[in-house]
């Protein structure tokens, strides 16, 4: 299996086998991370749609461009011949705005990315840089209800979050401040369950440091530790996503969580293990949301 | 090209002390940081502030006052316009913020940007010392604009333009930040220079403009395979203060960054280190400011 992403392991243990289509299939680290997942029984064999038939594509359906493969892709979940979509080496756009217009997606729908700490040996997860641009608090609360039940499946204990924002304090000319006080606030009042406790409007100094917390005066106990980062909008999000990525090299994976079913997107480049612990988190988030 | 924040130590080190005022140093992590940089001759501080606060941080690391000039001034504003004043008028070289809401400062930068008549946005430097990178990166702006529009943008990435000659990146390479996701769904309020003529300073000092608008493609190459850091724009402009505000801060998480802010006025840098850093950090910016007051008397004296 893999040795990243222990908690994401441990959730995938026991899981009963799922269909899953692959839309325009033509990328080798994901054919050999979907050999490796088999293997594991937590898929059967998957259906696969693109331009040409590749060694070990044992059930291929061809389709001539990226977003014919996208709507063969999800008329195959709509006959209930797969549970989950995949996606090939279509552009990730495309692949996001075919569900999109097909109505996949609403409100409640939101991308999770996890990353592994290597030096902590932790997943910390961040939401949101793909789906809600210049998410409004209506937004964020949505994404909370979607995201809280699941990563406390993944934890199995309260979640620790920080709503995220350029400074401490609130200001209304900074509206990721409002926003980052009201979840907190709400937290406090298990409006969302009492199982996620959100802390802001916390710079990302003060989340990301005890240290650095303590000398701006702030109190937060979960300081460098915390489970989940709420960042402020889609472009600060990805941009963390992606310089912790690159820079970082922290492993990165993620999946689309969406109300009635999820979307598994192609974060490349990935290596073998990372693609097999996106599908892992994938085939997690698919199962719990059955349950 | 100072490729390293090694070498702007160097050039520091071998720079005549600079006069620096401190606005408010009334901490004794970063007082202990102003001890530091007098001591390795670094700097000649001039303390702007509430004496008896000043005082008791400085007692507090045993730093001697004696030979320190203290400017006595109780109101916060005021203290900041002292430093922006000395600043302006070349009494100092350098102005840093201690304990003080970088607010006051931003306000007294601009105030006497306004007195020079001059253009008075003011944007934050971060520049950024990554392992594997074989030159120094600039993302600006990392804490002033929250949403910059187009001629905001443009006065940023002048801003920037200034400072970057100083370390020898005459032509630097130039990214504006835009996540691919814009083109998704709504179209948020997002400015892009994209479309805007290439932008000159007065000097005539162009830039080479990056097509690729995400990062990773620019990361990646062509074959898209492994990450080649040396591909890294000198100059990345932020689209926002949410975004410019998060990743300006990433060495908390990626140990490969060590960071160092300014914001450089054509008066001269100001240093604004987070309320956060240790005296450590603090000691880093003096440091890096100094390199660039030298780099400013050379260039003067050419």
């Amino acid at each position: 299996m893999i040795n990243l992403y222990p908690e994401i392991r441990r959730r995938a243990e026991r899981l009963k086998p799922q269909r899953c289509v692959v839309s325009y299939a033509t990328d080798e680290v994901l054919l050999k991370a979907l050999t490796i997942v088999k293997k594991e029984g937590l898929i059967t064999e998957p259906i696969f749609i693109g331009p040409r038939k590749l060694p070990d594509m044992h059930d291929f359906r061809q389709s001539t461009s990226m977003y014919a493969s996208a709507q063969m892709a999800h008329e195959c979940c709509i006959r209930q011949e797969a549970d989950l979509i995949i996606q090939g080496h279509e552009k990730r756009q495309q692949f996001i705005a075919s569900h999109l217009e097909g109505g996949f997606l609403d409100q409640k729908s939101v991308y999770l990315a996890a990353f592994y700490d290597r030096n902590r040996k932790q997943t910390f997860f961040a939401i949101d840089p793909l789906v809600a641009v210049a998410p409004t608090l209506e937004n964020r609360i949505k994404q909370l209800e979607t995201v809280t039940p699941f990563l406390k499946h993944i934890f199995r204990r309260k979640i620790y979050a920080a709503a995220l924002a350029p400074i401490e304090t609130v200001n209304p000319k900074l509206p990721a401040t409002v926003t980052a006080a009201i979840l907190a606030q709400m937290s406090v009042r298990h409006q969302f369950g009492k199982f996620l406790q959100v802390t802001g409007p916390l710079d990302i100094d003060c989340a990301l440091s005890k240290v650095a917390a303590q000398r701006k005066g702030v109190e937060s106990k979960k300081s460098g530790n915390f489970d989940l980062y709420i960042l402020p909008d889609t472009n600060s999000s990805y941009f963390f996503s992606t310089f912790l990525k690159y820079i970082g090299k922290v492993p990165t994976i993620g999946v689309l969580l969406a109300a009635d079913r999820h979307l598994l997107l192609n974060s490349a480049p990935l290596t073998v293990s990372e693609r097999v612990a996106e599908i892992t988190l994938c085939l997690v988030a698919y199962n719990f949301s059955r349950k | 090209m100072i490729s390293s924040l090694a070498e702007i130590e160097a050039l520091a080190k071998a720079a005549e002390p600079v006069t620096t005022a401190i606005i408010a140093p009334e901490d004794h992590e970063f007082m202990l940081a102003v001890k530091d940089a007098r001591n390795r001759r670094l700097i000649e501080p001039v303390l702007i502030g509430r004496r008896a606060v000043i005082e008791k941080a400085a007692g507090k690391i045993n730093y001697d006052l004696n030979t320190t000039p203290i400017i006595e001034v109780t109101d916060r504003q005021k203290i900041a316009n002292t430093a922006m004043e000395m600043l302006s008028s070349g009494e100092v070289e350098m102005v840093s913020k201690g304990q003080i809401s970088t607010s006051y400062v931003y306000r007294a930068i601009i105030a006497r940007m306004k007195a020079r008549q001059e253009e008075a946005v003011i944007s934050v430097q971060t520049f950024w010392d990554i392992i594997g990178c074989d030159h120094l990166v600039l993302l600006t702006d990392t804490g002033a604009n929250i949403s910059p529009d187009e001629s905001e943008k443009r006065a940023i990435l002048n801003n920037a333009l200034q400072v970057m000659p100083l370390l020898g990146y005459s032509c630097p390479k130039v990214m504006e930040l835009v996540s691919d996701s814009t083109n998704l769904k709504d179209k948020h309020k997002h400015f892009k220079l994209a479309k805007t003529p290439v932008i000159k300073d007065s000097k005539g000092c162009s830039y080479q403009r990056l097509e690729a608008q995400v990062l990773k493609k620019v990361l990646l190459g062509e074959h898209g395979d492994s990450v080649n850091l040396n591909s890294l724009p000198h100059i990345m402009l932020m689209p926002d203060l949410n975004t410019g505000n998060v990743i300006a801060k990433l060495d908390f998480l990626i140990k490969e960054i060590v960071r160092v802010s300014c914001s450089y006025t054509s008066m001269g840098p100001v240093l604004l280190p987070s309320r956060a850093d240790i005296a450590e950090g603090i000691m880093r910016e003096f440091i890096f400011g100094v390199a660039l007051v030298a780099q400013r008397r050379r260039l003067s004296n050419d």
